[in-house]
């Protein structure tokens, strides 16, 4: 499937995303230097004791004296060595605070990944082939679905599973009794890596809750998108025909009508990875999950800006990347689109 | 000019009137969404009238009620917050904070968004080529994020909120009515008024806007729909609308602390959240459908938190 | 008699920018020159990309011209600016091919109609309006109460009506019909003719006819005028073109006419192959050489310039007249 040509294509967006990053580090620069204080005031606190001079040298040394555009080209050369400022709180390279935590939420969004596609699949079929009154149920279940805010789904999933049932953990990603060697950050992986399933198993139970509360909303939105389109196809010319050359009715739906009701949902799902992201700003404050997102939420409270902006940017950058995504599969996968362009 | 805005209004009605309404009549989920938007607007409207409580009245004596049925009584049908403050009263009063962050944000983005892609598609050139920039940046930058970033600056405040959520919402309307307009201004009935005579903002505004009122109908009940969710989602991580202001997304952040011992506090507002969008999003699937089953095509998908 | 629109040299080149570097350039219209006298029908014929409409919405100035002049009564069209276009503008209409397209689906008939009005005659009150607008659909054949009706109520060959109806409330004096009736059904086709013809005779209307369908044009015009990829390739009174057609491209095209005429039906049939070039790259010489039976090297190298072989009869062709 993979020929130059594609390889050109998939070349080609990518270096198209040169500009758009540094687009988005021109929004990312402009908003935040307009945060009221600057990061020196921030720095200094409540300390009363420093002298107006210090200020001025402190100033000074983050350039703060100079004009914006100087700002914005020191801005910019820090972040190409991928320096987006020290953290106030922790003392540390904001980025690299930032990328520690991005393990946790990547683990959850491929878990609500899962859910999404766990859900919405075979709902979406049951409904384009069943019809009726099913289908209007689950359309019907699909709009409640992307109506609920993420955080709120987190809240009643808690109730349920967490303190009525008592039957899944609410908070954290693991038992406080128990550690794992990291290796990738994904707990689930560094316990089957050190083959400690108790790790493992713990990891998977936390793991659920959070997962439905981001893969809910997105799950509703897959499957009304390929029962529309599996509908679509089932009417098309083509299947017409292979029922009339009589194929099985079950070959018609899975060898041809799904494969192409498939295509453009892909797209869509692979959008949804870069959604979760910051979806998970909100679900993960709610389950205390230690990732990327609680932790810029914590760090607006903080006002550890160079934390924020670097969630930001890793934010946009898996957002940009899981459009990239799509548009790779949408080309690889529907041939209409080859060639063309 | 006012002649121009009594048209367009005659235009807009026409389209939400006649077949459509006769359409949607006989649509279930367009009623069924109807009804949950009239009875939140109404609510929204006459707050001060439905409410039995004033929503900031703290009442330390009757904290944390259980609602009706589950110990509570019916003089707080709801239950109270951690501080006595009657829920259904802050509900009412949310509905307002919410419809109208959500409505004003809307308006303002509908008028940044119609005016810039109508410029940007009619005339094209240089405005188009920087719009267009903006629009790739804006699209490949999270909404949600974008907004958080601005809240992060502008800090929490009503005003603040709409602010945000104006900014964060005007690309998609200025991307469709730019799409629409560049096969509009070919199109020969537009050909047809150059050829006897007017100006380009007869063309802009009579000729061509009125038939992007389908689309940016319904765009503008999903943007909505959205805004209402970024909104709650903003003020429930505490960038949003200040306390003690009834923002349904700020009571479920402090109903987020009582989860176990007092669950009310954030099911409600929840459940308010949830059903007041999903009234919306009835309302707009159906007009949608009412109005023309191809537009979907144009709008795109519309995308979730 | 004297000509109301004297066309010279008249050129519009379309620009096509295909990613930053590229460039295309389509010679739509390239040096196009004719008379339409007073009172007449001329005929503007050409297969399908021929650059017909692109000549009409230049004229009338709906494209910015590339080149060239546009005498009417007088004026040049293409140096009128603002004020000076508008009001030249109330002398001239178009109507189009396709009357699905031509009319705003969201107005109803009374403001299609009644825009020119607003325009050319903004003191008039509504009544005087109203009544002006109701007077002229029952001239073109439809009811005065269709004011309050919206272009989706009606058939094709109503809406072309109305699309006539826009063109003449005005009381102009030249009217370009962009193929009117191409896009209606045969019997409809007929109809909307006879109304063009007796609406002519009445206002005293002078029409620049563009039509692919030889017999309409035959039927209804004085002069013609044929055009190949851009360029006019011969011009001469109806009858004279009909006997007597010296461009190997316009034979072509009458021979696809059936004819009942024994002195024409003794003639060699010559058909077209093919499909004319792109007109972004148009064959060297003479444009019609790659389809030509008759074309030597002569014809691929150099292009023919219009000539004038008879009184009134021009055509541009190395094989002719000489
Ligand atoms: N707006 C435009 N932009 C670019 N090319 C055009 C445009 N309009 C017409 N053309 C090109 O000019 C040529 C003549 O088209 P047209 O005038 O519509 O021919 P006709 O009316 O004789 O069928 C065609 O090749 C067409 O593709
Ligand atoms: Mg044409």
């Amino acid at each position: 499937m993979l020929d130059s040509d594609l390889l050109r294509l998939i070349g080609r967006r990518i270096v198209g995303l040169i500009p758009v990053m540094f687009g988005i580090a021109i929004i990312v620069f402009l908003v935040f230097s307009f945060v009221p204080g600057d990061p020196v005031t921030m720095l200094i606190g409540k300390q009363s004791d420093v002298s107006e001079e210090f200020i001025q040298q402190l100033r000074h040394k983050y350039g703060l004296d100079r004009p914006l555009y100087v700002r914005f080209f020191y801005f910019l050369r820090q972040l190409i060595h991928g320096d987006v400022g020290i953290s106030y709180q922790f003392n540390r390279p904001a980025l690299e605070v930032v990328l520690e935590r991005l393990p946790a939420t990547v683990e959850l969004a491929f878990f609500a990944l899962a859910v999404a596609i766990v859900i919405a699949i075979p709902a979406g079929i049951f409904a384009a082939l069943k019809g009726g009154a099913v289908d209007r149920g689950i359309v019907g279940l699909s709009v409640v679905g992307f109506s609920m805010p993420n955080f709120w789904i987190a809240m009643l999933l808690i109730l349920v599973f967490g303190t009525t049932l008592k039957v899944l953990p609410i908070s954290g990603r693991l038992d406080v009794t128990l550690t794992v060697e990291r290796v990738t950050g994904f707990y689930i992986l560094d316990g089957i890596l050190a083959g400690d399933w108790e790790v493992v198993r713990s990891a998977l139970s936390h793991i659920i809750l959070p997962a439905l509360s981001l893969g809910i909303p997105a799950a509703a939105l897959i499957v009304r998108l390929l029962r529309n389109n599996l509908i679509s196809v089932l009417g098309a010319e083509f299947i017409r025909a292979a029922r009339a050359r009589g194929l099985r009715e079950s070959a018609v739906i899975y060898k041809h009508a799904l494969r192409n009701a498939l295509i453009p949902t892909i797209n869509i799902v692979a959008l949804q990875l870069g959604f979760f992201l910051t979806g998970s700003f909100f679900v993960e404050t709610v389950f205390a999950w230690p990732g990327m997102g609680r932790l810029a939420v914590d760090a607006i409270y903080a006002r550890d800006y160079p934390v924020v902006i670097a969630a930001v940017m890793i934010s946009a950058l898996f957002f940009v990347l899981s459009n990239l995504l799509a548009d790779i599969l949408i080309l690889v996968t529907d041939p209409r689109t080859r060639g063309v362009r | 000019m006012s002649r121009t805005l009594t048209t367009l209004r005659e235009d807009l009605l026409r389209f939400l009137g006649g077949p459509t309404v006769s359409y949607m009549k006989r649509d279930p989920g367009a009623i069924v969404g109807g009804t949950i938007f009239l009875v939140f607007l109404m609510s929204a409207l006459f707050a001060g009238v439905v409410a039995p409580y004033d929503p900031y009245q703290a009442d330390l004596a009757n904290s944390l009620q259980p609602p009706v049925g589950f110990g509570g009584s019916w003089e707080h049908p709801l239950g109270t917050d951690a501080i006595g403050r009657d829920l259904l009263s802050r509900l009412i009063y949310g509905a307002r904070i919410s419809l109208s962050v959500a409505a004003v944000s809307v308006t303002l983005a509908v008028l940044v968004g119609v005016s810039l892609g109508a410029l940007s598609g009619y005339f094209g050139g240089l405005i188009d080529e920087v719009l267009m920039r903006i629009v790739d940046f804006w699209l490949s930058f999270p909404a949600v994020l974008m907004a958080i970033s601005l809240m992060v600056v502008l800090g929490p405040g009503y005003w603040n909120v709409v602010a945000a959520m104006t900014l964060t919402s005007w690309v998609p309307f200025a991307r469709v009515v730019r799409g629409e307009f560049l096969t509009l201004k070919e199109r020969p009935f537009v050909l047809a008024a150059k050829a006897i005579g007017v100006g380009s903002a007869h063309i802009i505004f009579r000729e061509a806007l009125p038939n992007t009122f389908p689309s940016l109908i319904v765009l503008s009940t999903f943007q909505l729909a959205r805004n209402i969710i970024y909104e709650a989602s903003l003020s429930f991580i505490g960038i949003g609308v200040k306390p003690p202001n009834p923002s349904w997304g700020l009571m479920l952040g402090t109903g987020r602390q009582h989860i176990l011992d007092a669950w009310w506090i954030a099911m409600f507002p929840g459940l308010a959240i949830t059903m007041v969008v999903l009234g919306i999003n009835l309302l707009g699937d159906s007009l949608r459908d009412a109005l023309d089953p191809t537009i979907k095509k144009k709008l795109g998908v519309v995308e979730v938190q | 008699m004297t000509a109301l629109l004297s066309l010279r040299d008249v050129t519009k080149y379309f620009e096509i920018k295909r990613g930053v570097f590229e460039r295309r350039v389509v010679k739509a219209v390239d040096g196009v020159s004719f008379d339409v006298e007073e009172g007449q029908t001329v005929g503007l014929v050409g297969e399908s990309g021929s650059g017909k409409s692109t000549l009409a919405l230049t004229v009338l100035r709906l494209y910015e011209p590339t080149r060239g002049q546009a005498i009417f009564e007088g004026v040049n069209l293409f140096e009128l600016k603002g004020r000076e276009l508008t009001r030249v503008r109330r002398k001239m209409g178009i109507v189009f091919q396709d009357p699905y397209l031509s009319l705003n689906p969201v107005k109803r008939v009374r403001d299609i109609v009644g825009l020119p009005l607003k325009v050319h005659m903004p003191s008039l009150s509504f009544e005087e309006r109203e009544s002006m607008i109701r007077e002229m659909l029952e001239q073109v054949g439809l009811r005065a109460a269709d004011v309050e009706r919206f272009p989706h109520e009606f058939s094709g060959g109503q809406r072309q009506r109305i699309a006539i109806a826009r063109a003449l409330i005005v009381k102009p004096k030249f009217l370009i019909l962009d193929e009117p009736t191409s896009a209606l059904d045969l019997s409809v086709q007929a109809k909307i003719l006879n109304l063009l013809l007796d609406l002519q005779r009445e206002f005293g209307l002078t029409y620049l006819f563009i039509t692919h369908d030889m017999n309409v044009i035959k039927h209804i015009s004085d002069r013609i005028n044929v055009m190949y990829l851009g360029k006019l390739v011969e011009s001469a009174d109806t009858e004279e073109l009909f006997e007597r057609p010296l461009h190997p491209y316009t034979r072509a095209l009458l021979s696809s006419v059936p004819t009942l005429d024994p002195r024409q039906r003794g003639r060699k049939k010559m058909l077209l192959r093919g499909d004319p070039p792109d007109p972004a790259n148009p064959p060297p010489g003479c444009r019609f050489s790659s389809r030509c039976p008759l074309a030597d090297d002569l014809c691929r190298r150099e292009e023919p310039p219009l000539v004038q072989v008879e009184p009134g009869h021009w055509v541009a062709c190395h094989k002719v007249g000489g």
